[in-house]
């Protein structure tokens, strides 16, 4: 498995993760991934518009045009249902993922 | 140089505009991408405290490799939806969008570009106009681009001679040759149309019965002339009217047709009318009578005189012959016709000019002339405006940098400024439309009559239009492509390494130069052939006419035969001198067969028994009335002028200056004897000699023998049919037509008066052409030279501006402000230089066109070209030197700090 893939398959959960409270456009959503990784997902950053619109094709967000609260034009992203599934599912999957290789590097049974 | 006086906390978007750095679509993906780098910079600016520079370009950095991330995104888009089409067109609208936002923003800027370009359109539509009009317009008359006319040719001691033909060559030229699929000819002459509906001239021709057929006429009623109409002499007693004229005096009464009426006093029988557009190959003819009439009513010693050459035919050349074949074909036949005829075709020939051609005259070239340096004038007009978009293009590249850091490729950056440039020029189109509008109106009162044929009507029509939409997007393309191509060179790495500015900046400065030197060139080649047309117009207004047409009123009369025979005219024309004389405001009055510069005389041979080395000399015998040399003004040299009591009996002539010096340059001409058509011909005793009154234009040189010279005698010894009376007036002479009018018709009301008209307008006339292409040139060279001086002004400032630096630590180290100044201005005229050099190559090679239309100066006059130089470098100090002030007044501590 390439760095490449796993990352884009990270970078979509994070995106829908962003999407999840309220809608935003690429920039609040780079921001946002930004801050709460706090760097270490250390990525090009424009990475995040292929992703975009990969999801989108996928029907998992929408996008659609309006302006920010300055009044300039911006694509907003909004998680759709299939989307927030898709976040829950995911989301389960890595935990137990993450949980799994903890418990393996830590050498401790499972709880 | 990106001066430090900007305010660091301005948005990038407000500064960049990135907002219009689109490439894509507007709601694609490169607009989401601009906006993320937009606001991704402004954090950077505001938490690591970046220039604006340099947070656009840690952006661009952080984001990763744009064009391959923009292309997977579209890749993404795309399989959304399927639109392509509106994507390649939505690039189109962006760009025009984006061009349009872009002029708005600089309104200084675009306000100089499109005064610029719509000058240059606007005033290259008006000469278009002309040009089209007079060049390209079909003539009134069915396929005439195959129709010549076939000149008499000869060749004279003095020089070849245009000459007409005699009826026998004209047959003879028909049937030797193979060239011509008909041949015709008309004589074009004024007929006196009498009767009960009152007397008219109308303006009309003898032609012989192929002539309609011939120009594809069809009449609209009736028919046209049967050939044994046109047999022997008088044996067509018909007429064919317009249909002008038919409306006019008849008020298209059908009855017309079959109907007699009286022309010059003959009775002929309408026969057909033809349509109103066909005008005759006199270009204003309403009526045509068979040539079997022409002995009778007008002119023409008899059909078998060979020598008798007053006829230019009309010919349609045959299919597949061009004009050089026919020329080669005559040329044949001519030297046949002096094998047979040595006495009357020795050294004739034959000259087959298209029709086109011979209407034009020079007037063509002229149109030619004018056309050309209009073009100069707008080639300028873009080397103009490429130098301001030039100017502007160092500014934008920053925007530019982005764009190619978005993956736009050179092709794309090309488009979009050429896609500015075609706005630009439109809108500078539609300024020059606006122009071209006032100009066409006034290019028609400015062209004078008789400069242009009467079918050569001006106006903005669709080929105009037409026209002024190819200039437009010449000019769009032809003005951005400097700096498009310059911009384009950009290189990002270089680009994002160093300040954006300079990369561009620095490449378009060379440019900048070339294309202001190309601006001095031009505008030198103009303001050369303006001062050189001035000059000639000059020298043509200084040429003494050698009459004072000053409060001249001048009219001609035709007598029929019918009404006033053989000796009864002499008595009335004494009797309407003396009716004239007997006006209030009038001080003299006089007749004769033609007056300056109104002239109409047939040339004649005269043999001189005292001078046996010259057989015989053509010149241009006037008949004229006692008092006619004190009226016209013109100095008796010697002897006595024409007097009371040189009646029919009286053997006097009186010689011209030029005739006298050419042909008894060493004794006294009075007493000399010259004889009148032959060595049997009338004798005259040659007794007085006058100044040389222009009679045919003022510019050939009589002495010289450049046209035949003029000789005179009394009116009533060998009289004139139809002749002009010269009114002196005392008083302003268009306030006495109407009461010349009554004088004339107290003494014979049948005669109409015509050609009615102070004699000071033919010599306004005359110099006319001079004077329309003096205004036209003159306009053209002194826009060239504000253009030119703007061109240089702009380069110079740019350079002061791009070299403050140097110029300012120059300054701080204690250089001398002069020295400062003078480098700035030198370097301002090396560049002029070369435009200069450059310049009087192209105006020595291309003055030579100019050459036919000066009088009095000649095509490569130094002093013309040594004074326009001076003055353009005069000119470019000038446009310098105010920037090297400027650079002189630097503050070198604040120039130094910004860097």
């Amino acid at each position: 498995m390439s760095k490449g893939n796993f990352l884009s398959g990270t970078l979509d959960l994070l995106i829908l993760r962003a999407l999840d409270g309220c809608p935003l456009h690429g920039y609040a959503i780079g921001k946002w991934i930004r801050a709460t990784s706090e760097g270490t997902l250390e990525v090009e950053e424009g990475a995040l518009y292929p992703a975009l619109h990969r999801l989108e094709r996928k029907g998992l967000i929408d996008g659609s045009w309006g302006h920010t609260e300055t009044n300039r034009r911006a694509r907003f992203y909004e998680i759709c249902a299939a989307g927030r599934a898709h976040l829950e599912n995911e989301t389960a999957l890595w935990r137990e993922y993450a949980r799994g290789v903890a418990a393996v590097l830590s050498g401790e049974p499972g709880t | 140089m990106t001066g430090g006086s900007e305010d660091p906390d301005r948005t990038v978007g407000r500064d960049l505009s990135m907002g219009d750095l689109l490439d894509g679509p507007a709601g694609g993906v490169d607009e989401e991408i601009r906006f993320y780098l937009e606001r991704r910079a402004e954090e950077l600016m505001e938490v690591e405290g970046l220039g604006r520079e340099e947070a656009l370009r840690r952006a661009v950095q952080l984001f990763g490799d744009v064009d391959r991330i923009r292309r997977e995104a579209r890749r993404e888009a795309k399989m959304k939806s399927p639109q392509r089409w509106r994507t390649m067109m939505g690039g189109w609208v962006q760009d025009v969008r984006f061009a349009v936002r872009t002029a708005v923003r600089n309104p200084l800027l675009t306000g100089a570009v499109v005064l610029t370009l719509g000058l240059g359109i606007g005033a290259s539509t008006t000469v278009f106009t002309v040009v089209d009009a007079t060049l390209f317009r079909a003539l009134p008359f069915r396929d005439a681009g195959r129709l010549v006319f076939l000149q008499g040719y000869a060749e004279t001691p003095e020089g070849p001679r245009i000459r007409g033909a005699s009826p026998a060559e004209i047959r003879d030229w028909e049937e030797m040759s193979r060239s011509f699929q008909d041949v015709a000819v008309s004589d074009g002459t004024v007929f006196n149309v009498s009767g009960e509906e009152g007397a008219q001239r109308i303006l009309g021709e003898f032609v012989s019965t192929g002539y309609f057929e011939l120009l594809g006429v069809s009449p609209v009623r009736g028919r046209t002339f049967r050939p044994e109409e046109d047999g022997a002499p008088e044996s067509g007693p018909v007429v064919v009217i317009g249909e002008g004229l038919w409306e006019r005096r008849w008020g298209r009464s059908e009855d017309v047709l079959g109907r007699t009426i009286e022309v010059n006093d003959r009775a002929l029988t309408v026969v057909g009318i033809a349509p109103g557009d066909f005008p005759g190959m006199t270009l204003g003819s309403e009526l045509w009578v068979p040539a079997s009439m022409v002995y009778a009513m007008g002119n023409g010693d008899g059909p078998e005189d060979r020598g008798s050459r007053w006829i230019i035919p009309v010919a349609r050349l045959a299919p597949g012959v061009g004009v050089e074949e026919a020329q080669a074909d005559l040329q044949a036949v001519a030297r046949r016709l002096a094998e047979t005829y040595p006495e009357t075709n020795t050294d004739r020939s034959v000259l087959v000019t298209p029709v086109r051609d011979a209407y034009l005259g020079s007037t063509g070239q002229l149109v030619w002339v004018l056309f050309g340096a209009v073009g100069l004038l707008l080639l300028l007009a873009c080397a103009n405006v490429a130098n301001l978009l030039l100017f502007r293009a160092s500014d934008r590249s920053s925007e530019v940098l982005m764009r190619v850091a978005l993956g736009a490729g050179r092709g794309r950056i090309l488009r979009q400024f050429l896609t500015e440039g075609v706005v630009f020029a439109v809108l500078g189109a539609g300024l020059g439309l606006v122009l071209a509008g006032t100009g066409v109106r006034a290019a028609v009162g400015l062209v004078p009559p008789g400069l242009l044929p009467p079918y050569a009507e001006l106006a903005l029509d669709g080929r105009v239009f037409g026209f002024a939409v190819l200039v437009t997007g010449m000019v769009g393309v032809l003005s951005a492509l400097a700096p498009a191509l310059t911009v384009s060179r950009v290189d990002v790495a270089q680009g994002l390494k160093a300040g954006a500015s300079a990369v561009v900046g620095g490449g378009s400065h060379r440019i900048r130069s070339v294309l202001v030197a190309g601006e001095v060139a031009l505008a030198l080649m103009l303001l050369v052939g303006a001062v050189l047309m001035m000059r000639s117009f000059r020298a043509q207004l200084d040429v003494r006419p050698g009459f004072d047409a000053d409060r001249i009123l001048a009219f001609r009369l035709q007598v029929p035969e019918t009404e006033y025979p053989g000796d009864e005219l002499a008595p009335l024309v004494r009797r309407l001198e003396e009716e004239l004389r007997a006006l209030p405001g009038v001080e003299s009055v006089a007749a004769g067969s033609g007056l300056p510069l109104r002239d109409r005389s047939y040339g004649w041979f005269v043999y001189m028994p005292e001078r046996p080395d010259i057989e015989r000399v053509r010149v241009y015998s006037h008949r004229v009335t006692p008092g006619y040399f004190s009226t016209l003004g013109i100095p008796v040299l010697r002897g006595r002028p024409v007097e009371p009591g040189d009646d029919a009996q009286a053997n006097v002539a009186v010689a011209s200056r030029s005739f006298v010096e050419r042909f008894f340059p060493d004794r006294d001409p009075v007493g000399e004897r010259v004889y009148l058509g032959g060595d049997d011909g009338m004798a005259f005793r040659i007794v007085g000699v006058v100044e040389d009154a222009r009679y045919r234009d003022l510019t050939s040189d009589l002495a010289a023998g450049d046209d035949d010279p003029d000789l005179y005698f009394p009116f009533e010894r060998v009289p004139q049919r139809s002749f002009d009376v010269a009114i002196r007036t005392r008083i302003d002479p268009g306030s006495l037509a109407g009461s010349v009018r009554e004088a004339v018709a107290r003494v014979t009301p049948s005669l109409a008066v015509y050609d009615l008209a102070p004699l000071s307008d033919e010599l306004r006339q005359e110099t006319s052409q001079g004077r329309f292409a003096s205004v036209l040139l003159g306009a053209f060279s002194a826009l060239a030279l504000v253009l030119a001086a703007v061109g240089i002004y702009g380069v110079m400032a740019s350079m002061v501006g791009g070299r403050s630096r140097e110029l300012a630590i120059r300054m701080a180290m204690g250089a001398d402000a002069g020295r400062v100044r003078g480098m700035v201005v030198g370097q301002g005229m090396l560049t002029a230089a070369a435009g200069l050099i450059a310049g009087v190559m192209g105006a020595l090679a291309l003055s030579r066109l100019l050459d036919s239309f000066l009088f009095g100066v000649r095509s490569t006059d130094p002093l013309t070209y040594a004074a326009v130089a001076l003055g353009m470098l005069v000119v470019t100090v000038l446009a310098a030197w105010v920037p090297a002030r400027r650079a002189t007044r630097l503050e070198p501590v604040s120039v130094l700090r910004d860097e």
